[in-house]
């Protein structure tokens, strides 16, 4: 029989909306690396799509990790000392170089225009799909070793989280592709993820019930509405389907990278409310909500940003190049 | 004797002795290692600790580094009450100081775990690691905060705020390697427990009286947060 609190205390969550964001992003931006390394290597192809969702989604991810800090003109000390102990101290230096290496490789690949990728780029594309598996890996990792909260530190946790970041990862390449008016690539790639985060979600939850928990008592929308359905059933299901048609590949991918929003959504703010002390739920889900809009317009926005930014970046220096060719 | 006085009284020998013959003082000395000793059949829950800490650290509202949780148990007798004086346990194996990414947190030399204010980035890593819910990220400062033993007190020879404001003595503050302290004493003569031994963090917050259903993850239900939350409350019986 439990206990009746006559005088209880809550905690806040301490990891803010803005940390659901930066996941999202990273996590997308990883697996888009991944893809693309996938694709330039493997399948020699040039996997545009997939570039501009790296490059861009990095790119946006950095502002909603620094709003996530409470003291974020401090993130130097990251970089003053080192706690090599710390997987959120590796993840300080995966990030931006990460970043930059996207960059870069926008850049080189602008400027090349046409012409065939060279060594230079070949090794770059490398070195991005290597850092983007660190991305992944550390990103899972950080969350997964804190064993206070019980719903992270599980073997499912991790993996669904990543499997979510590839899905992601292809879904938002196959929106930018279909924008442009290209089949381009993902569509293998979203149906695996997607299926293999079906059935890891569906193992977690049958054995962990700090899962089940959650998902019954705080999230049953957003993990088995959200997530679920119309976050991976659905988008595998349009891509399945969607062979020869853009709009369904774009609605299908951007259905995919909202199943990502919804399971970190539900897990990141689900685990955060409950109490680490007691069988409860703490009263802060108001808060977070009320955080949210500033959290994903402010997001949303850096992203257009970003996307238009390296787009641009791409497309000026390719005509650029096509133009000293003719020369 | 009580705690205060023992503690003032060591602490003035102490100070004595360190003036009168440094040498012999240093080069007997053991390090000190603080612990505290909550003994819950003296506890009244009156929150006095709570607020004294509050006051003493500059601690905004809704935001606590102790606080005293009260349940209500049902026994072989009925229903009793039951307190549990929280705060950091200052762990031999603390979780919050390896996940801290910039080195901000760090166990003093006497074994409290403490932040470095102007260090930390508020990351709030370390308060997801901690398994007690003993840090928050203050809304004044923005930085990660906690409970230090009142560091700032201990070092002068002054007790904690909470100890020194406990009316019912519940709250024995003193050094862990000295046999002859109070609270090694009372530790010799009682069963103590610590909270959450699963997490093996080595915790330095002994319990007197702890039951054993309130060590680890208290299962609640029916009570005040479920008021506050505007949850439908079951009747009693059914709780």
């Amino acid at each position: 029989m439990p206990a009746v609190d006559l005088m209880s205390f809550d905690h806040e969550a301490v990891w803010r909306p803005w940390a659901v964001a930066y996941f999202l992003l990273v996590g997308t931006g990883a697996g888009a690396a991944l893809l693309l390394a996938y694709a330039r290597l493997v399948r020699v192809a040039e996997a545009k799509g997939a570039l501009i969702v790296a490059a861009s989604f990095a790119l946006a991810s950095g502002l909603p990790l620094l709003a996530d800090l409470h003291q974020p003109a401090r993130f130097m000390h990251f970089y003053s000392g080192s706690a090599p102990a710390s997987i959120m101290w590796w993840g300080s230096w995966f990030l931006p170089l990460f970043i930059a290496s996207t960059l870069l490789l926008a850049f080189m690949t602008g400027r090349r225009g046409n012409a065939p990728m060279c060594g230079g780029e070949r090794m770059l594309t490398m070195s991005v799909g290597a850092l983007a598996l660190c991305i992944l890996g550390y990103t899972a990792g950080e969350m997964s070793v804190v064993a206070a909260r019980p719903v992270w530190n599980t073997l499912g946790f991790p993996i669904v989280l990543i499997l979510t970041a590839l899905m992601s990862g292809a879904g938002a390449t196959m929106t930018i592709d279909s924008l442009n008016g290209e089949k381009g690539e993902g569509r293998y790639m979203l149906v695996v993820t997607g299926a293999a985060t079906l059935v890891a979600f569906g193992l977690w939850m049958l054995t962990d019930s700090n899962l089940s928990t959650l998902a019954a008592d705080y999230a049953p929308v957003g993990l088995f509405g959200a997530f679920i359905i119309a976050g991976v059933v659905v988008p595998v299901v349009l891509a399945v389907s969607a062979k020869a048609s853009l709009l369904l590949r774009g609605v299908s991918g951007a259905l995919a990278v909202f199943g990502a929003l919804a399971f970190r959504w539900s897990t990141f703010n689900g685990a955060q409310l409950m109490s680490k002390t007691e069988t409860a739920f703490y009263g802060y889900e108001a808060a977070l909500s009320q955080d949210a809009l500033r959290t994903l317009a402010g997001s949303a926005g850096l992203l257009i940003l970003s996307l238009i930014f390296v787009t641009l970046l791409i497309n000026l220096l390719a005509v650029r190049a096509s133009k000293q060719t003719q020369a | 004797m009580n705690s205060r006085r023992e503690f003032l009284k060591l602490a003035m020998a102490g100070s004595t002795a360190a003036v009168a013959t440094p040498a012999a003082a240093s080069a007997q000395a053991k390090p000190k290692r603080w612990g505290m000793l909550v003994d819950l059949r003296k506890c009244i829950g009156c929150q006095a600790c709570t607020v004294a800490c509050t006051i003493e650290n500059d601690v905004p509202a809704g935001q606590h580094r102790t606080a005293v949780p009260i349940y209500e148990l049902d026994g072989p007798d009925g229903p009793s009450q039951a307190v549990l004086p929280r705060l950091c346990n200052h762990c031999d194996e603390p979780p919050c100081i390896p996940v801290c990414p910039v080195n901000a947190t760090y166990k003093t030399d006497e074994g409290a775990v403490v932040v470095d204010a102007e260090q930390c980035v508020a990351c709030g890593y370390c308060v997801q690691a901690c398994p007690y819910e003993a840090r928050f990220i203050n809304h004044k400062t923005g930085v990660a905060d906690k409970c230090t033993f009142c560091v700032h007190r201990t070092s002068v020879g002054l007790l904690p705020a909470c100890v020194e404001t406990c009316v019912g003595n519940a709250r024995v503050f003193g050094d862990l390697n000295d046999p002859e302290s109070e609270i090694r004493k009372l530790m010799a003569e009682h069963e103590t427990k610590g909270l959450r031994p699963e997490f093996k963090t080595g915790p330095n917050v002994y319990y007197i009286g702890l039951d054993d259903r309130l060590a680890s993850t208290v299962a609640v239900g029916g009570g005040a947060r479920d008021l506050r939350q505007g949850l439908e409350t079951p009747a009693h019986g059914e709780v």
